[in-house]
């Protein structure tokens, strides 16, 4: 079977998340467990693709990831020479020598996306692309589909409301001589355009969960999906529950996870490694606590995700929010949730319990800043 | 489109499968139906008389394989076709394969040979006798020829393939050599699977993925032959082909391959609609002509469906009294009986069936036949059973619908049922020069108009259906034309999403259903740029004190209803006729997502079958 090699791009500055991240790559941020980029190579896994070059910042920080997955496949780790997508691309222009699957490695959805991608090509030859329907085209490369469901063209960043526009979903199957050609247009879209023209891309048109994590907020729809797929409590031999604890699942618990007294953990949460939760907290569904995190006791946390070795001080409520790697919010912190009806930020969670609706936004909290103590965050603050 | 299929196997089929070739490649065939079911038929070469047996019928595989007799027939080397009739009657004849004048050489074939007119009447001359009207029969034809000739068969094919233009793929089985299946591929799909001691050659995968996952993809302009000790594949431009290098080893369900290019057929199907319109549109002419004639003539006028059909014909009637001023009277096919004693002779029955083999309204026009009335088929399936039983029909162009839950085929009915009313209209004068016009210059942009519709609240449904995904009940309420269209916007969202949903006139909420509103109940508006617009917005604010989740359809720049409504998609502002098409779509979305975000498949609606044959 002639191999397809995966091309991901994990790379990239991430401007918009910034704050979170500290400037370390946002394929690097963790997600209930797991990092992002796992959830990446997890799929090409899936797919059936045994072999991937992954374009990174800095391969250093990728070899432990390379490792784990060099069971499954062989991986090479390139580090990115110029900027943008196209630099990411042009970076390891030498390395591909035939169709290649272009992924981006910061779009999470399922599997079956790239998996029917690659069905497309290996049953009809086609060459293809993953278009999904998202509705802030613009900040996203689209492609316009004719009456009769064909690519007539792509365009760059563009406005609201273009009529029959699909968002590229960040997975191709293309022939080698895109990078030829990207190498003399220099833009993607392009690029796109001319081999659209001259072997009809096909499209898929995606219609599940896709996550583009391009903002603090995405990581908050991409826990829902990731999480609502845990159907059963998972605890560790190792963690130290309190027998007073009430764990409501389903729930992963994971290795030196102490629940003290009294606490209550509501599913589906993901709660990390040697993570405390101290009495009387409450942990409310969709929480991923990403390990070493502190929750003091009587602490209140809803819908939120908290990277690595965050803490969070006693009797603080932390809702619809994002706390970054290492940040500490000292004790009696309060994030507001509630907007009002007629405000809908788009990245906000919309939300209908016992009949009402309501809109949610808290706080992002960045990579190692302190919230000091008795604040009150108003949604959308950030702290970096 | 159609399918084609072509195995090859040790001894034969009961050692191999466990049962007849004739039976492996029914069961071939039944994996390739999305691509076309009109007709019907394979070539086996019977191993003892060494003969070619060639079966084949028009109708779909499950209706006519007892006749057919797959099970009869075993054998070492068999080919076999489903077809899809464009242009063309679907015909015992026409039903592939065709075969030259000795019977000696048996083709199937997908695509078309566009110079094949050329060709047959050289052949002709030659004295060739042909049987079909098919551009297929050209194949056996020509290859018979060469060989007479003394070219070999690969030769002759070769010489074949140089001489006919077209898009094309191709199978071949020749009694002088019945160890070899020869294939060609020009454009259209072709695929060889290769097993242990059988070898496949399909235009798609599922037609062979339980008995072997390995593939060698054809390209444009490779030909060759399969046999069990050889695989040769040479391409017309690069030569003799190294296919060794080019088997890939599969792991999917045979399913993927279908629904190219969507997760499901449901979807695919909406997204085809536009192209569906396009084509309805353009292939209906004629019986335009004659429908008028029979309908303006008429005493009365009944129109009969089932399921969505029916919700099509109630829209029928609505547009005849509106655009044509005429009366009708549309009724669920099922409940023909209380019209058993009303049929009589000049009576005009239009009877509305995707598949053209609904059995009740099948019943229906055998009913209303019997007692003298004329019957109008309006249906999908050229030649089923109710266009045959007819005395004209009209067909909807719009392809082969798998998904069970009924998109594009109601769309391009309500398309057919447009353009009936606006050809009375002319005639009866009922509506005014200007609407007509209108009507007119809308149509031609129906397929944009529509197309641009799904895509630009795909995203927004997308996103509501989360909201949408939590409910328990709906409603969808809609005034006179809104009615049919709430109707079957309620009916999708029963079907795939299940959830209970109820569709009826907006006037009617006060006489009882309102007692139902509770906080964040959703209500579905669909407000058609007509004067009961205002009305409609009334309703609105019934539900709305009452604590409902208001969700419209409204025209372009209708400020009052965007201010009262919670969820607004504005929708072109068209005449309320043919707006019905474009309105019809953001509810199938709807149904579509939602089904989706529950966790549901919306191509296998439990306890639902897609035509519905029995009583």
């Amino acid at each position: 079977m002639p191999e397809i090699t995966a091309l991901i791009l994990a790379g990239g500055a991430g401007e918009r998340i910034k704050l979170i991240t500290g400037g370390k790559p946002k394929t690097l941020l963790k997600l209930a467990g797991k990092y992002i980029i796992e959830y990446v190579l997890d799929n090409v896994r899936n797919a059936g693709i045994t072999r991937a070059i992954m374009v990174v910042n800095d391969p250093r920080e990728y070899e432990d990831i390379a490792i784990k997955y060099g069971k499954y496949m062989q991986i090479d780790l390139i580090p990115q020479k110029l900027p943008e997508i196209e630099g990411a691309i042009l970076s390891v222009k030498d390395m591909i020598r035939s169709d290649f699957m272009l992924i981006y490695g910061d779009i999470i959805a399922p599997s079956d996306m790239y998996k029917e991608l690659l069905y497309m090509y290996i049953s009809n030859n086609n060459y293809g692309i993953v278009l999904v329907p998202e509705e802030e085209l613009e900040t996203y490369g689209i492609a316009i589909i004719s009456v009769a469901g064909k690519i007539q063209s792509f365009i760059e960043n563009p406005s609201r409301g273009t009529p029959n526009a699909y968002v590229i979903g960040g997975a191709f199957i293309l022939p080698r001589e895109f990078i030829e050609v990207l190498e003399t247009y220099g833009s993607v879209i392009k690029a796109l355009d001319y081999i659209n023209k001259k072997y009809r891309l096909k499209p898929y048109l995606w219609s599940g969960w896709w996550i583009d994590i391009g903002y603090p907020w995405d990581l908050l729809r991409a826990s829902f999906y990731v999480l609502k797929q845990i159907n059963k409590t998972i605890i560790s031999d190792n963690a130290i529950i309190s027998p007073k604890a009430v764990i409501d699942g389903p729930v992963i618990i994971e290795d030196k996870v102490e629940i003290d007294h009294y606490a209550v953990i509501k599913g589906p949460a993901y709660i990390g490694k040697e993570t405390y939760i101290g009495t009387h907290s409450l942990v409310r569904n969709y929480v991923t606590l990403e390990g070493g995190n502190i929750i003091g006791a009587y602490c209140e946390i809803a819908w939120s995700n908290i990277q690595k070795d965050a803490s969070i001080g006693r009797g603080s409520y932390i809702g619809f929010s994002i706390i970054g790697s290492e940040a500490v919010v000292e004790p009696g912190v309060t994030t507001l949730n509630i907007l009002p009806k007629h405000m809908r930020p788009v990245r906000a969670i919309e939300l209908s319990k016992r009949g009402k609706e309501y809109v949610k936004l808290g706080a992002i909290i960045g990579h190692k800043a302190r919230v000091p103590a008795g604040k009150i965050l108003k949604p959308g603050e950030e702290i970096g | 489109m159609c399918g084609i299929i072509g195995i090859i196997c040790k001894i034969g089929g009961l050692k191999v499968f466990n049962k007849p070739l004739g039976e492996v490649i029914k069961e071939s065939l039944i994996n390739l139906e999305y691509r076309g079911y009109d007709s019907v038929g394979f070539a086996i070469i019977d191993p003892t008389t060494r003969e070619m047996v060639i079966r084949k019928s028009k109708g779909k595989i499950r209706e006519i394989e007892k006749r057919l007799g797959f099970n009869e027939y075993d054998g070492a080397i068999a080919i076999g076709h489903t077809r899809w009739a464009t242009h063309g009657k679907p015909s015992d004849i026409n039903a592939h394969p065709h075969t030259d004048c000795t019977n000696a050489i048996a083709v199937v074939h997908n695509g078309i040979i566009h110079n094949y007119m050329e060709i047959k009447k050289k052949l002709i001359l030659k004295g060739h006798v042909f049987k079909s009207e098919t551009d297929t029969e050209v194949i056996p034809h020509l290859i018979e020829e060469y060989l007479k000739q003394g070219y070999s068969l690969l030769e002759s094919l070769r010489k074949a393939i140089k001489e006919m233009k077209g898009a094309y793929a191709l199978a071949l089985i020749s009694i002088h050599e019945p160890d070899k299946i020869y294939f060609v591929r020009n454009v259209s799909p072709l695929i060889i699977g290769v097993g242990k001691n059988a070898l496949f050659v399909s235009s798609d995968i599922p037609a062979f993925l339980k008995y072997t996952n390995k593939i060698i993809v054809l390209e444009d302009g490779d030909f060759g032959y399969i046999s069990l000790n050889e695989i040769y594949i040479e391409n017309i431009e690069k030569g003799i082909i190294d296919w060794k290098s080019k088997v890939r080893i599969i792991d999917w369900t045979p399913e993927m391959a279908m629904k190219a290019g969507y997760p499901h057929y449901m979807l695919k199907e909406i997204h085809e609609q536009p192209l569906a319109l396009k084509n309805t549109l353009m292939s209906i002419s004629n019986e335009l002509d004659e429908i008028s004639k029979l309908l303006i003539n008429a005493k009365r006028i009944f129109i009969t469906g089932a399921g969505t059909s029916f919700h099509a014909s109630l829209a029928g009637e609505y547009l005849l009294n509106l655009i044509a001023g005429l009366n009708a009277t549309s009724f669920i096919s099922s409940e023909y009986m209380r019209f058993r004693k009303v049929f009589r002779e000049g009576d005009v029955l239009i009877a509305v069936s995707q598949s053209g083999e609904t059995i009740d309204t099948l019943m229906a026009v055998r009913e209303a036949k019997k007692k003298g009335a004329k019957i109008i088929a309006i249906s999908n399936i050229i030649d089923s059973a109710i266009p045959r039983e007819s005395d004209i029909a009209i067909y909807t162009r719009a392809g082969p619908e798998i998904g069970v839950a009924a998109t594009k085929t109601f769309t391009a009915q309500l398309l057919v049922f447009i353009l009936i009313a606006y050809k009375l209209g002319e005639i009866t004068g009922h509506e005014d020069k200007e609407t007509l016009n209108n009507i007119n210059e809308e149509l031609k942009r129906i397929s944009d108009i529509t197309q641009n519709i799904i895509s630009t609240y795909e995203p927004f449904i997308k996103k509501l259906a989360e909201k949408l995904a939590t409910k328990t009940n709906a409603f969808y309420l809609g005034r006179v034309l809104g009615v049919p269209i709430s109707m079957e916007g309620a009916l999708k969202l029963k079907e795939i999403a299940y959830i209970h949903a109820e569709a009826y006139p907006a006037g009617e909420s006060k006489h009882g259903p309102i007692a139902l509103i509770e906080s964040g109940f959703p209500v579905f508006f669909t407000i058609l740029d007509d004067e009961l617009k205002e009305l409609i917005l009334g309703n609105v604010e019934e539900m709305k004190a009452r604590g409902a989740l208001t969700i419209g359809l409204v025209p372009k720049g209708y400020e009052q209803a965007k201010e009262k409504l919670d969820v607004v998609m504005e929708m072109p502002r068209l005449t309320p006729y043919t707006a019905i098409i474009p309105y019809i779509t953001p509810y199938q979305l709807i149904a579509y997502y939602t089904a989706v975000t529950r966790g549901y498949d919306p191509d296998r609606p439990r306890n639902l079958a897609k035509t519905v044959t029995v009583e």
